[in-house]
């Protein structure tokens, strides 16, 4: 944290979720905020620097809740945070507590529990524009004196009333935060403490509608025609499906068509850094480090990062909206079936344009056993990288057979979805047990998304995947360099370097490991050099396409060129001069690749979302296990067949 | 509303997000999810959840609420 020593007050912002609290936080933080996770849980930690005139504040935006009985994860950190009893993290010296002024009896039921903490608090209320439209009419001096503190309201986009929270803040400091006043407590009756025998629910709701009796003055339109005829489409059995697809298609399409040209241009800088550095540092192993080591490396991570960021852009702008809720209804009823929530559906989906993002995004999961199934079946959905793999085994498949080529590629991608649904499954049944949580969530008004907000979240997510890039990623790809690099094997000066590269390869470790596991893949129709060929794409799945353009002797250069690796791939043989890729072998290596897990900065993002390594390594284990078997499968079985 | 049969976890996020004794809901779209509204709020909840709650149907826009319950 910036200033460390000037911030020695903190300030809490409780809220129900959708109560407009994180357009206040990113309001008054803008890019000073920090996330991360609350010690020992997953629970999104975000925090920022406000600037009051006298002093800097750390804003903490607690996660939404609507009470503090600790019903979910989220529930249980804020409580902790707002009683002082999280690790590392002292009591707050203020609560502000945002309510939405459309929904002020159930905002207000939380206020009840908020005024338990013993801080002195400001209630902000939100929503002002459609609580205008509504014709709700506030009392706003009669509810500060039922709730016994200031009420401000807000209006964030006009920048109304955030001078007037910023000086009621520091008016709290400036009297003293420890003597300031306290918010009234509702009567022990209401909060039924030691000795109730009623419902604590019913004492505090009844309170709360005791309070907006006397400050709503009025109330005259009917709430929510506008999205009642929306939800009449988004939320239908069979045409809330079909609108979901649509508006995912849409995005995948989006992201497709407008990470195109960023991916080049990172492409494109990394190429001329490689170049650049070819030119300065002399020929041998340094130079081959950073360029393939440490650019290579990164580079290669790096160049996802305008897909990452518009996926969580435009997922912003769809939660925002209010249309994901929605989704995650509809989808419910079939996602329950695997046992998984209807909110998996969107991180599965989104796993089709990059995993990684889309483990980032099973934060909207609220159940911990149903967000890791989906983390650890995530990547067997066909994300973008698969792509020139599916190309090149199709393409030495099917040459002459567009049709065929087609259903092939349209085979593989059902063939992820179904593996990732069949895993989710087992593992339900297995070391997941027990059955989904019960689909039970808001759905919030339909409203136009804030652009302010998307961007703060594709920054947050961008400069997350970023920092992984230069750290767990870097080292990696070190690793890998080494092992595919030594030991060194002399060759004659006059050996033209494809011939070089293809010797220098087989000799290293990752050769000699290749070739020490051709028993072990010979069953799947695999020769040694193909071996070398998967274990250098364990790496990233795309780089198998460099790694047999080298042991094939063509170079890794000749890789860019897609006919000419074809050709050389076509007329390989093996000793006895039988072709090495037959229909049989090319189906199971299309199969292998389908199910591998062969992607390390996904198995970083693993580690990072789960926690620990141990689910990491299990996710790279069944799913080399269950690429493996398949393979078998489909290549014995052709084989038998006679498909040669 | 005038009692929630359910336990646990989703039985006092149910209750905190206000549907509890006393309170008024409105089935606004039936079926498995469904949509319940509590406080000009649309809720979808599963079957599972929903068929832990007992209900009583209002007359006409009388309060119909003030129901005695020990169990919430």
């Amino acid at each position: 944290m910036d200033n460390q020593e000037e911030m020695k007050v903190r300030i809490a912002m409780a809220g129900n979720p959708n109560s407009g609290k994180t357009t206040l936080f990113n309001s008054l933080t803008g890019l000073r905020m920090q996330t991360g996770n609350y010690s020992g849980t997953t629970v999104t930690r975000k925090s920022g620097v406000w600037s009051l005139s006298d002093r800097k504040a750390e804003l903490i935006d607690l996660p939404g809740m609507y009470s503090l009985d600790s019903a979910t994860a989220e529930e249980a950190v804020a409580t902790e945070i707002l009683y002082g009893e999280q690790k590392d993290l002292p009591k707050p010296d203020v609560v502000i507590a945002v309510m939405d002024a459309t929904n002020l009896e159930r905002n207000l039921f939380l206020f009840s529990q908020l005024t338990e903490c013993d801080l002195p608090m400001v209630v902000v209320l939100t929503m002002m524009d459609r609580a205008h439209r509504e014709g709700i009419d506030l009392d706003l001096p009669a509810m500060e004196q039922a709730l016994g503190c200031k009420v401000i309201p807000v209006q964030v986009a006009k920048k109304a009333g955030l001078e007037e929270l910023q000086q009621a803040v520091e008016d709290i400091f400036t009297f003293g935060a420890e003597e300031y006043p306290r918010p009234h407590q509702p009567s022990e009756d209401v909060k039924c403490g030691v000795g109730c025998q009623g419902c604590p629910f019913h004492g505090r709701f009844t309170w709360s509608e005791q309070i907006v009796s006397a400050v709503v003055k009025s109330r005259h339109a009917t709430p929510g025609r506008f999205t009642q005829t929306l939800d009449e489409l988004f939320t239908h059995p069979v045409l809330g499906v079909v609108a979901f697809l649509g508006v995912m298609f849409l995005v995948f399409y989006s992201i497709f068509a407008l990470a195109t040209v960023p991916m080049d241009l990172i492409e494109g800088f990394f190429g001329t850094l490689g170049e650049w550095v070819s030119i300065r540092v002399p020929e041998g192993d340094v130079q081959s480090f950073l360029i393939h080591g440490v650019i290579g490396g990164v580079g290669g991570m790096l160049v996802f990062l305008p897909q990452i960021c518009l996926l969580f852009f435009l997922l912003s702008l769809l939660d925002d909206s209010g249309y994901l809720s929605r989704a995650a209804f509809v989808m419910d009823r079939v996602m329950k079936r695997v046992g998984l929530p209807g909110t998996a559906f969107v991180p599965l989906l989104s796993g089709h344009a990059c995993a990684i993002p889309a483990i980032m995004s099973t934060r909207v999961i609220s159940d911990a056993r149903d967000r890791l199934v989906t983390i650890l079946v995530l990547p067997l959905t066909s994300c973008s990288a698969r792509i020139p793999v599916y190309v090149l085994m199709i393409s030495l498949l099917f040459p002459d057979r567009p049709g065929a080529g087609a259903a092939t590629l349209a085979g593989a991608y059902g063939l992820g979805i179904l593996a990732a649904l069949g895993a989710a499954f087992v593992l339900k049944k297995t070391i997941l047990p027990g059955e989904s949580q019960p689909l039970l969530l808001e759905l919030p008004a339909y409203k136009t998304p804030g652009l302010r907000n998307a961007l703060l979240l594709t920054y947050e997510k961008g400069m997350i995947f970023v920092k992984q890039a230069g750290t767990v990623i870097l080292l990696i790809s070190i690793g890998i360099w080494l092992f595919s690099t030594y030991p060194k094997t002399d060759v004659p000066a006059d050996t033209p370097s494809a011939i070089a590269e293809k010797v220098q390869l087989e000799n290293s470790i990752a050769g000699r490991v290749g070739q020490a596991i051709e028993p072990v893949i010979r069953p799947l129709g695999y020769d040694w050099q193909i071996g070398i060929g998967i274990l250098s794409s364990f790496a990233a799945r795309e780089a198998i396409i460099s790694g047999l353009s080298v042991v094939y002797g063509i170079g890794a250069d000749a890789a860019e060129d897609p006919g000419l690796l074809i050709d050389n791939l076509r007329a390989a043989t093996r000793e006895d001069g039988s072709p090495v890729f037959t229909t049989a072998t090319c189906m199971s290596l299309l199969i292998f690749y389908v199910l591998a897990m062969q992607c390390l900065p996904t198995q970083a993002v693993t580690k990072a979302e789960t926690g620990s390594w141990k689910w990491a390594g299990f996710q790279l284990l069944y799913m080399s296990v269950l690429a493996y078997v398949a393979a078998l499968v489909v290549y014995q079985g052709l084989t038998f067949m006679g498909v040669a | 509303m005038i009692k929630n049969l359910g336990e646990g976890k989703s039985s006092s996020r149910l209750q905190s997000m206000g549907i509890c004794l006393g309170r008024k809901i409105e089935v606004v779209k039936k079926g498995d999810p469904l949509i319940l509204k509590v406080y000009g709020t649309r809720i979808g909840l599963s079957g599972r959840l929903a068929s832990q709650i007992l209900v009583e149907q209002c007359e006409g826009a009388n309060r119909c609420w003030e129901v005695n319950s020990k169990n919430g």
